[in-house]
């Protein structure tokens, strides 16, 4: 352990910790099978697995390979454990980097990943832990509350209203690509399309606007 | 015995927070690693500490319609597992969702059938525990793989790491905002973007005078926007 360097140790971390993770997601229907006699039907439970399965691993790769260079890999094993990583952990990650100063990419970037997506998976527990508790019945008049109901259904838009906006004036010109290009897309292919591939979309969108930046940066447009 | 009466009993408790404990492991691990790797970067608490606040106080804004999501799922899946499958990785639409086709797989009608039979519950329980580590399954085996391919392609290429990250990240949001963007009819999502946009910009001018408040200024800017969705909502 101590001679080894310190992505080694992320990664024995992170698939260590993973795979404890999956041994006790799989605990709980095992477990139940188990304490309440009652066997798993396995044919009718693999013929219903499968195609969900698959439709969520392939969508889930694309979306990792587009994750894991921008908060890298340490946050990126715990983020998916714990989910809701587009809405939650990439933009706290994110953000942290911002308010830390640090480049985005670079080894400090990591490091402040880390802590951003420790730091929402404590809070998105405790939330959740205090939810089933009591929290849950005493907020929901306030999310029913008819003048308050659209600000709980519009967390995500503001959430890229507040993280879009200061990026695209602060790198004007690399903006220009990655935001026009999706809307044209969604144009020519349709909304239902665009929503169903929205992984595949993102992925080659992603590639599409680092060659876009690359050539701005070759011209010293940048 | 129903299915609620599983899906209620203390072994399911017991099941789920045993759980959550074992994933609650991780966080901790990779945090007690990464502020000893930040301090061998010469970075200071203060600034680590400030990372964790500010993300800490933003995870509070999205986590509140995930409650709401629990109370939805209680009905036909009891207290404790909605508890375990939305504090880890999943949705509130991936769970209904997967509950519903799993329930369909074994000749219910959906999920919100009163007394589904035990075998066929813990059916339920397997499909929708496991239909979605499609992600994690990928990182225990390849994430090393490929991070070691992206180190490399970094390390050529160090003065583009900064630009080419960003750039991918401006992919990332610039894809997933689009829909909301683009739908013209949602008003309300628009004052959101519009609000909280705009607010994250002055708020980033004014926290570069203030001292403390740039650790507040994205939850802060989401908040103008939501709130502005509601005046506008109540105006139309």
């Amino acid at each position: 352990m101590k001679n080894m360097t310190y992505d080694d140790k992320v990664y024995l971390l992170g698939r260590s910790t993973v795979l404890l993770a999956l041994i006790a997601f799989a605990s709980v229907p095992f477990g139940l099978s188990m304490a309440f006699n009652s066997p798993i039907d396995w044919p009718v439970v693999i013929e219903a697995t499968l195609p969900i399965f698959l439709t969520f691993a392939i969508s889930a790769v694309c979306e990792n390979l587009s994750y894991a260079p921008i908060i890298g890999p340490g946050a990126l094993y715990m983020a998916c454990v714990t989910g809701n990583v587009s809405n939650m952990k990439i933009p706290a990650a994110v953000n942290a980097m911002e308010v830390a100063g640090v480049e985005p990419g670079s080894d400090k970037a990591n490091v402040i990943s880390i802590i951003a997506v420790a730091a929402s998976t404590f809070v998105t527990t405790a939330v959740l832990f205090l939810g089933m508790l009591f929290l849950a019945p005493l907020f929901e008049p306030v999310y029913n509350n008819e003048f308050l109901r659209p600000a709980f259904d519009n967390v995500v838009p503001a959430l890229f209203g507040a993280i879009l906006f200061p990026y695209i004036a602060k790198y004007p010109k690399q903006a220009i690509l990655p935001i026009v290009l999706p809307i044209i897309l969604i144009l020519i292919v349709g909304r239902t399309f665009f929503s169903t591939y929205q992984s595949y979309i993102m992925m080659l969108v992603i590639i599409l606007s680092g060659v876009y930046s690359y050539m701005l940066h070759k011209k010293g447009m940048i | 015995m129903t299915h609620l009466e599983i899906a209620n009993s203390s072994v399911m408790a017991m099941l789920c927070g045993f759980t959550i404990l074992v994933v609650l492991l991780q966080p901790i691990l990779f945090l007690i690693l990464g502020v000893k790797r930040g301090h061998e970067l010469d970075m200071t608490d203060a600034e680590m500490r400030e990372a964790a606040v500010s993300s800490a106080v933003f995870s509070i804004l999205p986590s509140l319609p995930i409650i709401i999501s629990y109370l939805i799922l209680v009905p036909s899946l009891g207290r404790y597992f909605p508890w375990l499958r939305l504090s880890v990785v999943g949705s509130a639409s991936y769970e209904t969702m997967a509950a519903n086709m799993a329930a369909e797989n074994f000749g219910l009608e959906s999920i919100t059938v009163p007394d589904i039979p035990a075998d066929i519950f813990i059916g339920i329980v397997f499909v929708v525990t496991v239909s979605i580590l499609g992600g994690n399954i990928f990182n225990l085996f390849f994430l090393k793989t490929y991070d070691k391919k992206v180190q490399v392609l970094k390390g050529k290429n160090a003065a583009l790491v900064p630009i080419i990250t960003t750039a991918m990240f401006l992919g990332l949001y610039g894809t997933m905002a689009t829909p909301y963007l683009t739908n013209v009819t949602n008003v309300t999502a628009w004052a959101a973007i519009l609000g909280a946009g705009v607010s994250a910009l002055i708020i980033g001018k004014i926290a570069q005078k203030v001292k403390g408040l740039k650790e507040f200024s994205l939850a802060l800017s989401m908040i103008v926007g939501m709130l502005l969705s509601c005046v506008v909502n109540q105006l139309m």
